[in-house]
């Protein structure tokens, strides 16, 4: 009997040690969505490094364009909305830029996020962060300020032509390194799609560059105003931001 | 009897299971932090407040050597060529010779490269207090173009396999080397960094005297004629505050102002401690005077206007005598066996 109440006390244990049988399968429930960060030049196809003719018969060379995205939510016209990823890195030095998610079926009403990083991570240690957290510091090591705890949310880099010839050196470097609590957006898109049972549907974020320097209230003539850290030149960080929040748009 | 049988029977029962039990849950239990083992405690001068060290970075001898054999590695910087120690001497409280250190390819850095001590005691760091805790100020100058232009994952990446760093970073912080050690490495290194027996500390404890001369120039420094004690205050000789010392009228670097934005912060840098200061040159935030003699002179003078100068800077007049007694007095604050510490020197 004493024998017995030990070998069974041992089973148990070690049967409590073990991992729990996943459970039979079951009938998916869910469709996918994969959202993908791309971007024109005014229409054309977008490509770091290409040359595009711009405003003030400019012609720019983009040669860095990446920001981070916080708290990505997928809307339903309830006024309802999922968040579907918490954080990215979007660099379009690298071929694609998308993440797909699991979702319940049903109609959704577009896309909303956050441009840079919200003040609840703004201020923190990077390197506290978790490798594969998209702001960890072996992710995101190039869009941290240095000198003042904060992310860069954005940096957009290159040279221009600003010879108003379309034929002239590309010698005007330029460079929109933005980043403060205040310059955090909120990008808020509609466009309706649907996800279906075990089917994939992708929705395009869609940025055109061109729209960067040249928007409908604002346009920035990089022969004057051709770079910013955010705290040395705040106003015109604001106005990139400004110019930047409007110019993405959504698309399946 | 029969009850008796019956508790025997039951201990003897129920003794193997129990036993067993207890194997199993103390089997369970944590085991002792190993990474602790080696705790350093350190040594707090006569006089020094209690010391701020982070609890996820308390202090170990393992640590302490890690960073130290960081902070002296050149392979931090992209051309192998800078390391932290290129431009914080030992012999010069851990600050440079010259007003703007160079860094890689011959860079010149921003501003004056400063000295590093009692930084334990610190509440935020860099001239203009942008970075909030040592473990990140480590960040700065490996990402500085100036400085060291390189990248903190590659640089662990680079020296991650070296046997001692693969070695001491698992003793350390259990873990392979990675951004999150060098950070941490390099602030527990720093804050062991304590500077507290000058002759000044020795004289305040009673071991030795002050010559009348320095004693003379010690009645000048905390005396209201002079004002050098209203910012130069407390047991680190700085009050930790951001202050436009009327430097310039116009302003180049910004200052504090480029961290908060607010006007009333051009200009403004933190007030830097006087402990080693006979030893620190070349001296202001960008390393614009040469001697302690030609700093007396920008205060004796009231400096240049600006609006956001502090108003107790409204100059003064000393003779040769009493400028010399002062500066006798700011020789005191010399900490020769800090600065010849040799467990503060690269191996």
């Amino acid at each position: 009997m004493k024998n017995f109440l030990i070998f069974s006390l041992i089973i148990i244990s070690v049967s409590c040690c073990k991992p729990v049988d996943p459970p039979p399968p079951t009938p998916s429930t869910t469709g996918n969505l994969r959202v993908s960060f791309i971007a024109n030049f005014n229409g054309q196809p977008f490509v770091l490094d290409d040359l595009y003719n711009a405003t003030f018969n400019y012609r720019i060379k983009s040669e860095t364009l990446k920001f981070l995205v916080h708290h990505i939510y997928a809307k339903k016209s309830s006024g309802d909305s999922t968040e579907i990823n918490q954080h990215m890195y979007v660099n379009f030095s690298n071929t694609s830029n998308a993440f797909t998610v699991a979702m319940a079926p049903g109609t959704y009403s577009g896309i909303k996020f956050g441009l840079g990083v919200d003040g609840s991570l703004n201020h923190s240690d990077p390197s506290l962060l978790p490798p594969s957290h998209s702001f960890s510091i072996n992710q995101a090591n190039d869009m941290f300020w240095t000198w003042a705890t904060g992310y860069i949310f954005t940096k957009y880099e290159g040279r221009a032509d600003t010879t108003g010839t379309l034929s002239g050196p590309t010698e005007q470097l330029f460079f929109f390194h933005t980043g403060a609590d205040t310059l955090f957006r909120e990008i808020d898109l509609a466009q309706n799609f649907s996800i279906n049972l075990d089917q994939t549907t992708t929705v395009y974020i869609d940025l055109d560059v061109n729209k960067l320097l040249n928007g409908t209230n604002d346009t920035i003539n990089l022969k004057i105003d051709n770079g910013t850290h955010t705290m040395g030149n705040l106003p015109l960080a604001s106005r990139f931001v400004a110019l930047l929040s409007k110019a993405f748009s959504i698309h399946l | 009897m029969i009850v008796q049988k019956i508790k025997i029977s039951l201990r003897k029962k129920y003794f193997f299971p129990v036993v067993f039990c207890f194997v199993l849950i103390s089997a369970c239990q944590r085991e002792p932090d190993p990474y602790f083992d080696d705790h350093y405690t350190l040594n707090i001068p006569n006089g020094f407040p209690t010391p701020f060290i982070p609890d996820d970075n308390q202090l170990t001898r393992s640590r302490i050597e890690l960073g130290k054999r960081i902070f002296f590695d050149t392979r931090l910087s992209v051309d192998n060529t800078i390391s932290c120690g290129s431009c914080h001497f030992p012999q010069q409280a851990f600050s440079d010779v010259t007003a703007k250190s160079l860094g890689v390819q011959g860079r010149v850095g921003l501003r004056n490269a400063p000295p590093l001590f009692n930084l334990a005691w610190v509440n935020s760091f860099m001239r203009d207090g942008g970075v909030p805790t040592l473990e990140l100020q480590v960040l700065a100058p490996i990402a500085d173009h100036n400085e060291m232009d390189f990248n903190i994952v590659l640089a662990a990446d680079r020296i991650k396999d070296d046997p001692y760093y693969k070695k001491q970073s698992q003793r350390a912080y259990g873990r392979v080397l990675d951004p999150y050690v060098i950070t941490r490495a390099i602030a527990a290194f720093e804050r062991i960094l304590v500077s507290g027996n000058s002759v000044y500390d020795k004289y305040l404890r009673g071991e030795v005297n002050l010559t009348t001369s320095e004693l003379n120039g010690k009645n000048l420094f905390f005396s209201s004629a002079l004002n050098c004690s209203s910012c130069h205050s407390g047991f680190n000789f700085t009050n930790l505050q951001f202050e436009n010392n009327g430097l310039y009228t116009v302003y180049a670097d910004s200052g504090r102002a480029r961290v908060t934005q607010q006007i009333s912060d051009n200009g403004k840098f933190r007030v830097s401690s006087l402990r080693n200061i006979a030893i620190t040159s070349p001296y202001m935030f960008d390393g614009s005077i040469a001697t302690l003699d030609a700093v007396i002179d920008h205060y004796a003078s009231g400096g240049s206007s600006h609006p956001n100068k502090n108003p107790l800077i409204t100059g003064f007049s000393l003779t040769a005598q009493e400028k010399t007694d002062l500066i006798n007095f700011l020789n005191t604050l010399t900490d020769t066996e800090f600065i010849n510490n040799p467990s503060f020197r690269p191996n």
